[in-house]
């Protein structure tokens, strides 16, 4: 039995991960070899659309993504935590009717959202700035931020509370000292969740960013149109743009599992 | 813990920048959205160079007279269904059988989970059109079908793209259910397995019901993303299928409001998603509620 799961685990792990095994190995073929019909597995490894790739000018868009994602994130705890600290640990009356609003904001399609925002970033004269997409990507990330941190913080055992509390703890210093170091993993896993979302953002980033603000997705966009026919220079820029989260997320594996865990069984 | 007068008060202080802040980045553009909805509102008007005619709920007249608004109605509805039972069905599996094996495969299956993950929509959607490619994929090759083309036959490119889609989403389900699964204390298992509980038993009687709060927000969020599907059928099917029969809610309202530049007939279709979206949610959680479940 136990074998049979083993298989089943090797197969469908590798079956998921085919699409991006031959998008890694197509990026390091040339593209002759690239193109050929089957693929050639066994081609020789060369970097040079690594190499045209980094020639191509990517690092403001790289950068910028960084700054969005990091930025928004941060944000994202600033407000969460101290929300989902009220609904959790204090109860907040009819909770689950905020937890509600919370999550209907999730449901206006991108798509409708676009225009009303395009016009107040362009009457704010914030279009192709990238503080504007912070904001933006604030907003968009903060209601699953906020019930994922729900769950973690309901974990802190309400006794610790009590006792910082008589020790006349403020708030903050409650939230500093005691909640955080607690819900620290919990922390984790919702900040490598809010960075994966804003990382791969398109469709805002696209029609609020030009020249200067442009984000790596908005980059690779532009990149697969207009080299499209150049799979492997099409590849390695797609491995580059995954690189920092598939990195970021391997690291932190074990604390997104411990974090995710925490507040799981509630 | 004891509850004391004034705990409400600044338990309401601690939510309203959050409350503030999505009402004032979401509450404002809904509010336009809903407005705009109501007008005729096209590329001239959007420049000031026409006045701005009041149709009151012409656009939801016009939309819903549209035979083609109800199909793509229907296409988006089914797709959506697909999409979120696929994703919970493979998360789930996956989940389960990664607290079941060997270290090495459950990397394997976490290495695939934050690939999928990690690669962005965009080149995810490249990619598989690539490995599908009619005459030069990687899968028509395998199978020994060359020449099969994935994305020309309706269904069948709708299946190409639900499959993506399924694929981009499943690691969200999987990863957290895996961590709900190991939070479960083995002192549970045990006392099942000692009261002689089938491994059916065990899941369906224990294990299920611990996970049906988790398996709520997944739900959730799964329906919300997948009614919301943009990318994916944008690139894949280029801008929603020949003649448009791929379409999805969300790229019809692209098409009417940024290609067609009929803002106002692309806003009612947002606003009529939007209100789909919250009443099937509302929907869902009720009878959660009423069956006796908390969030």
């Amino acid at each position: 039995m136990s074998r049979i799961l083993g298989v089943a685990a090797w197969f469908a792990g590798l079956l998921f991960f085919a699409p991006v095994a031959w998008m890694v190995l197509t990026s390091l073929h040339s593209e002759p070899d690239a193109a050929t019909n089957p693929p050639s597995l066994a081609a020789p490894v060369t970097f040079d659309s690594y190499a045209e790739f980094f020639d191509s000018e990517p690092w403001p868009p790289l950068i910028n993504s960084l700054s969005a994602s990091v930025g928004s994130t941060v944000l994202v705890l600033l407000l969460a935590i101290p929300a989902a600290y009220a609904l959790s640990i204090k109860k907040v009356e009819k909770w689950s009717d905020v937890l509600f609003f919370f999550l209907s904001t999730k449901m206006l399609p991108v798509v409708a959202g676009l225009l009303p925002i395009y016009l107040v970033a362009q009457y704010t004269g914030m279009l192709d700035n990238i503080s504007f997409l912070v904001v933006l990507y604030t907003s968009m990330n903060l209601p699953i931020a906020v019930w994922l941190m729900r769950s973690f913080l309901a974990e802190v055992p309400g006794e610790i509370l009590e006792a910082a509390a008589l020790d006349g703890a403020g708030l903050v210093t409650t939230l500093r000292r005691v909640v955080a170091p607690v819900a620290m993993p919990g922390i984790a896993a919702t900040s490598l969740i809010c960075f994966i979302f804003s990382w791969n953002e398109l469709l805002f980033a696209r029609v609020l960013t030009g020249v200067v603000a442009g984000t790596a997705p908005v980059y690779l966009t532009g990149f697969v149109t207009s080299q499209g026919l150049f799979l492997a220079k099409v590849c390695a820029a797609a491995v580059v743009v995954s690189l920092p989260v598939l990195v970021a997320g391997f690291a932190a594996q074990d604390k997104l599992v411990q974090g995710l865990s925490l507040g799981a069984v509630k | 813990m004891p509850t004391r007068r004034g705990d409400g008060r600044i338990a309401f202080a601690y939510l309203t920048p959050a409350l503030l802040v999505l009402v004032g980045l979401m509450g404002y553009p809904i509010y336009q959205l809903v407005l705009i909805s109501l007008f005729d509102y096209g590329q001239e008007q959007v420049s000031g160079g026409a006045p701005l005619t009041f149709l009151g709920l012409g656009n939801y007249t016009t939309l819903l007279a549209n035979a083609r608004f109800w199909a793509v109605l229907g296409q988006t509805v089914g797709f959506a269904a697909v999409c979120v039972v696929g994703t919970l069905l493979v998360g789930t599996a996956l989940a389960v059988l990664a607290t079941r094996v060997r270290t090495w495969a459950r990397m394997t299956l976490f290495l695939a989970a934050l690939g999928a993950w990690a690669t962005p929509a965009v080149a995810g959607s490249t990619i598989w059109l690539f490995l599908f490619d009619a005459n030069f994929g990687f899968v028509n090759e395998v199978l020994g079908t060359t020449g099969f083309s994935w994305t020309y036959d309706k269904w069948v490119a709708f299946g190409l793209v639900a499959a993506q889609v399924i694929w981009c989403s499943f690691p969200f389900v999987m990863v957290t259910l895996y961590a709900g699964i190991k939070a479960i204390p083995g002192e549970v298992l045990e006392a099942a397995a000692l009261d002689g509980a089938s491994t059916t038993r065990t899941a369906t009687s224990v294990i299920l019901p611990l996970l049906r709060p988790l398996l709520i927000v997944v739900t959730i969020q799964s329906i919300i993303w997948d009614f919301k599907v943009f990318t994916q059928i944008y690139v894949m099917t280029n801008g929603g299928g020949i003649a448009g029969r791929n379409l999805v809610l969300n790229v019809y309202a692209y098409q009417q409001a940024f290609a067609a530049s009929e803002y106002g007939l692309g806003a009612s279709i947002g606003v009529v998603t939007t209100v789909l979206l919250l009443i099937v949610t509302a929907a869902y959680l009720r009878a959660l509620r009423r069956s006796g479940e908390a969030l």
